[in-house]
């Protein structure tokens, strides 16, 4: 398998990085030179991928304007090459990539509306789940709600920002320009899951964003109320009923169970 | 050039509940009518409207997913209409090894949708772990025979059933080329005994791009193992074209269309559009086209014997 493994190789680099192998490998026939054919494939990788990146981040691109976001996406496919048989995941790294890339490290936005982006792209295609429903909660006895956990939605996610990530990617949606926002007064999380076949999204009071982290650890509800306090002092209880009847009624919990977590 | 047997399709173990098995090599050609690759775009549509396509075709990488939509519209989709499932990462000709836990995805799938057939192209589509979601051509010699067969032979028993293998537009050709296109797909599906998708829109594009006469590729390839046809159309540069998938079927498309029917009888058609989806009307019409031309040519075909 020599010849076939090494033409393949200098074709990948030719495509990859422009390397000049394949050159010799080319047959010269009527029409355009060997270099320009080749030059059809090596383009086109480039710009299917960029598209890629593209699709998954739209918004990004948006703030970026094209220019930016095609060296974006040539620095990341150099860096992360595609490894998964469905160009759906290629986009995966790109967060993390620009959280520690400089220069676009630099600007904490991008990488912070990039992973809220790919959390829209991960509750896409996430597991199914059937949510519970308020009347499930209704057949709980009064001395089980201490202990009662919660199981939550495959395509739940949460999203920490710094900055106006949501209302940016608003923004983006119904703006051609948008001027690059100011950090926000404290971090906040961003909540992102699939209701149906529907992905919807909020951005969290910092009291539920605590709350639902701990129910997501497994902890019970008597600990949600416990946490509550903070906030709502003796109101605490009822904050944390209200939290738990949004959460069923955004189609959030799948399952509620004893002091061990349902599963 | 050397002629190997069949001889390991012969004896491979095929549990009975695997249909048809890949060494039924006296199987028909089924004709499954006229269909549509099925795209996002449409799920909605579809569903609403059932309109009158006899089958679609699916990227089946774009439902190898845990869940939400693409399933939701495919299970959906299936109960009304066949499938059949075309991959685009199988890497038949590549070097790598063949990607175990993607074949596994490409069962499952297939358990899922119980398609007509399952399809990838005769190509490579990366190297060292990379992928590069595009369809290289092979250099047309005995060792990428080999190489090819073998792996084929591989996937069909894998999947328990034989795959078709589509030409792809190419825009070179390798200095070791020892044969032309036609007689590198005719060896290789003969050989590993599996079945040939023909794309009417490559054999033009390859053939602008190469110079040579569709005709002679429609001559050289085994009519009877073609089981599909895609159309689709292409982007002209001047001196060479691309295979972009992003216009509707054009006039040269169609008559090579007409003059593959000819010679090869009903064959399962449908129109491939990757990009620029326009509205599902459109394709219905571009479909209607595809009849009309597919009746015409078997008429005359007719009127010839
Ligand atoms: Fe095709």
């Amino acid at each position: 398998m020599a010849t076939l493994e090494q033409l393949q190789r200098d074709f990948w680099a030719a495509v990859t990085q422009g390397d000049s192998a394949l050159r010799d490998h080319v047959t010269t026939t009527p029409g355009p030179d060997p270099e320009d054919r080749i030059a059809i494939y090596a383009n086109a990788y480039t710009a299917r991928l960029t598209q890629a990146l593209t699709t998954d981040y739209k918004r990004l691109a948006a703030l970026m304007g094209d220019h930016l976001f095609a060296d974006l996406a040539r620095a990341y496919m150099a860096r992360h090459p595609s490894t998964h048989p469905s160009l759906r995941y290629f986009g995966r790294s790109l967060p993390g990539f620009l959280e520690r890339t400089r220069p676009w490290a630099d600007e904490p936005t991008l990488a912070e509306l990039a992973r809220f982006e790919w959390a829209l792209v991960e509750a896409f295609d996430a597991p199914d789940a059937d949510p519970v429903t308020v009347d499930a909660m209704a057949d709980v006895p009064a001395s089980d709600w201490p202990g009662l956990t919660l199981r939550f939605h495959p395509t739940m996610q949460i999203v920490a920002v710094t900055y106006p990530v949501v209302a940016l990617w608003r923004a983006l949606d119904e703006h051609d320009t948008v001027e690059k926002p100011d950090p926000l007064d404290h971090p906040a999380r961003v909540l992102v899951w699939r209701h149906g076949l529907t992905t919807r999204f909020r951005t969290m009071d910092t009291d539920e964003a605590v709350g639902l982290s701990a129910m997501t650890e497994g902890a019970p509800f008597a600990e949600l109320c416990e946490a509550l306090t903070e906030w709502h002092g003796p109101q605490a209880a009822a904050r944390a009923a209200i939290l738990l009847k949004t959460w069923i009624g955004d189609g959030l919990i799948t399952a509620v169970g004893g002091r061990e977590p349902p599963c | 050039m050397g002629r190997l047997t069949n001889g390991p399709a012969m004896n491979r173990q095929v549990s009975v509940h695997m249909a048809p098995p890949a060494t039924n090599r006296a199987a028909e050609r089924p004709f499954a009518g006229f269909g549509l690759g099925l795209r996002p775009d449409h799920f909605r549509t579809i569903v609403d409207t059932r309109p009158a396509v006899d089958w679609f075709e699916i990227i089946s990488e774009n439902f190898m997913v845990a869940g939400g939509k693409p399933l939701y519209y495919l299970d959906r989709i299936r109960e009304e209409y066949p499938i059949a499932m075309h991959g685009v990462s199988l890497s038949i000709g590549g070097s790598d090894p063949l990607d175990a836990g993607y074949l596994g995805a490409l069962k499952a799938l297939a358990d899922r949708v119980e398609p007509l057939w399952i399809s990838d192209h005769l190509c490579w589509t990366g190297h060292g772990g990379q992928h590069l979601h595009d369809l290289y051509p092979l250099p047309y010699t005995e060792e990428a025979i080999a190489h090819v067969v073998e792996r084929v032979q591989r996937v069909q028993d894998t999947l328990g059933q034989r795959i078709l293998l589509e030409n792809v537009s190419s825009y070179l050709s390798y200095r070791v080329d020892a044969m032309p296109e036609w007689e590198f797909l005719r060896a290789v599906v003969e050989r590993a005994d599996c079945l040939v998708l023909l794309d009417i829109n490559n054999i033009h594009v390859s053939a602008i791009n190469h110079g040579f006469a569709p005709g002679d590729y429609l001559d050289g390839i085994p009519p009877k193992r073609v089981w599909q046809i895609h159309l689709a159309g292409h982007t002209d540069y001047g001196d060479y074209v691309i295979d972009t998938h992003d216009q509707p079927v054009p006039a040269p498309v169609w008559d090579l269309y007409e003059s593959t029917i000819q010679r090869l009888g009903p064959v399962s058609t449908m129109i491939e559009r990757d990009d620029n989806i326009p509205p599902l009307d459109s394709l219905l019409e571009e479909l209607d086209t595809a009849r009309t031309i597919a009746a015409r040519a078997l008429e005359t075909a007719n009127g010839d014997t």
